[in-house]
């Protein structure tokens, strides 16, 4: 059995279609011209919406053919091969570089003056940079590049405060002399000479003034 | 055409084309429903909306294909109520009279007369009023009106005539000039047919 919607709506007939009632008048036309511009906008917001429910409510599309596990796992590894030789050039780079030593090594650990001022940090970290990059330590010493590799085995930094003592000042206000001294140490391997190195930097100083509270 | 069971059974195994085409068979029925609870288009649309998608997440429950149509316009008549509990000030409360008409003046002409209508039709009951909207917005038959609201045709035709009367007094001004207010039509002959 089929059901006949009685009250389905495709083309609405007009008002009074029902022959027993007659012609519409006028109450009647303005009645149909009144809803109509009342609901009539309103027609086809409900299917939209349901539309779009629809929509959201659908599976994510699948992606057509499956990637097999091991093209997976290529693409996954292939990266990761890249960054660990990248990380592997950049260290033989590092490593390689030509180290300058004082001439006429002998073997054993050779200390090498760095010519660092005194009481400058930038030049500090300067001859820290020298003895890791291979520019000239002592330019002056008859220095020789050696392209064998030189390996930095062992960096020490040591900060200490020392007193100073009292001073006054010119304006006679008591202060308390303080000296941070701060050395660093660099001991290094050339593999070629089978000699070690190590370079100490001469302390850098910084004097600072603290001022005493006279009781 | 397809035909309405037939969509109602294949909506219910989930084919969103089949509710699709439902929507839009029953769509007017529905705004009339709902417009006939709110006074208002955007929000019987609004009212609409919300029940079609409550239809479709609600028609695995539904017992009979054959009652789908009542059974749609229970869900409308509720949400409308539900909208109406929660109304609050929007702006398809307020009158476009911008998009009303060509003048400002006819604008206002237009305005004021929807809400004379709205007006005249809220003094009607419920059912009445839905069976009025249905009547000459969706243009259907008392048997149809009468199927929808599970009523007599018999029964909506006096609700209709009893409704005619009283719109025709209401909104005479409308209707006829000001200074040629008949008196309403009676027609006997009609209802002694019908009652």
């Amino acid at each position: 059995m089929t059901m006949q919607h009685p009250f389905s709506s495709p083309p609405p007939p007009p008002p009074h279609s029902d022959p027993a009632q007659g012609a519409p008048d006028a109450l009647e036309a303005l009645l149909t011209q009144q809803l109509k511009v009342a609901l009539e906008p309103q027609r086809g917001k409900a299917l939209a919406a349901f539309r779009a429910q629809v929509a959201r409510e659908a599976p994510l599309p699948m992606v057509k053919g499956v990637i097999p596990r091991r093209a997976l796992w290529y693409w996954a590894g292939v990266p990761s091969l890249i960054a660990a030789s990248l990380a592997v050039v950049v260290t033989l780079q590092a490593v390689n570089r030509p180290a300058v030593v004082p001439a006429g090594g002998d073997g054993g650990v050779r200390p090498v003056a760095a010519g660092m001022g005194g009481g400058e940090e930038g030049a500090s970290g300067a001859g820290l940079a020298a003895a890791a990059t291979g520019v000239s330590l002592m330019p002056g010493a008859g220095a020789e590049m050696l392209p064998s590799p030189t390996i930095v085995f062992n960096q020490r930094e040591t900060l200490r405060e020392v007193n100073g003592g009292f001073a006054v000042l010119s304006d006679n206000t008591p202060v308390q002399i303080i000296r941070r001294q701060q050395t660093r140490q660099t001991q290094w391997v050339d593999p070629r000479e089978q000699a070690v190195y190590s370079l100490t930097e001469e302390p850098i100083e910084n004097v600072g003034y603290t001022r005493v509270q006279p009781y | 055409m397809q035909d309405v069971q037939e969509l109602v059974s294949k909506a219910r195994q989930g084919n969103a084309e089949a509710f699709a085409s439902l929507i839009e068979r029953f769509e007017r029925s529905a705004l009339a429903v709902a417009y006939a609870q709110l006074h208002d288009g955007h929000r019987a649309g609004d009212a609409v909306q919300d029940a079609f998608l409550r239809a479709w997440q609600e028609l695995p429950r539904l017992q009979e294909d054959s009652r789908f149509g009542g059974w749609l316009l229970q869900i409308v008549r509720n949400a409308a109520i539900d909208l109406r509990r929660r109304a609050r000030p929007t702006v398809a409360d307020f009158p476009d009279v911008s998009a009303a008409g060509p003048s400002p003046a006819q604008a206002l002409e237009q305005t004021d007369a929807a809400a004379r209508i709205q007006a005249a039709l809220a003094t009607l009951d419920e059912t009445t009023r839905t069976a009025v909207v249905m009547r000459y917005y969706e243009g259907l038959s008392a048997k149809e009106i009468g199927a929808a609201l599970e009523m007599s045709p018999a029964a909506v035709d006096m609700r209709l005539s009893r409704a005619r009367g009283q719109l025709k007094e209401l909104l005479a001004p409308l209707v006829e000039p000001a200074d040629v207010i008949k008196e309403t039509p009676k027609r006997p002959k009609v209802l002694g047919e019908r009652v």
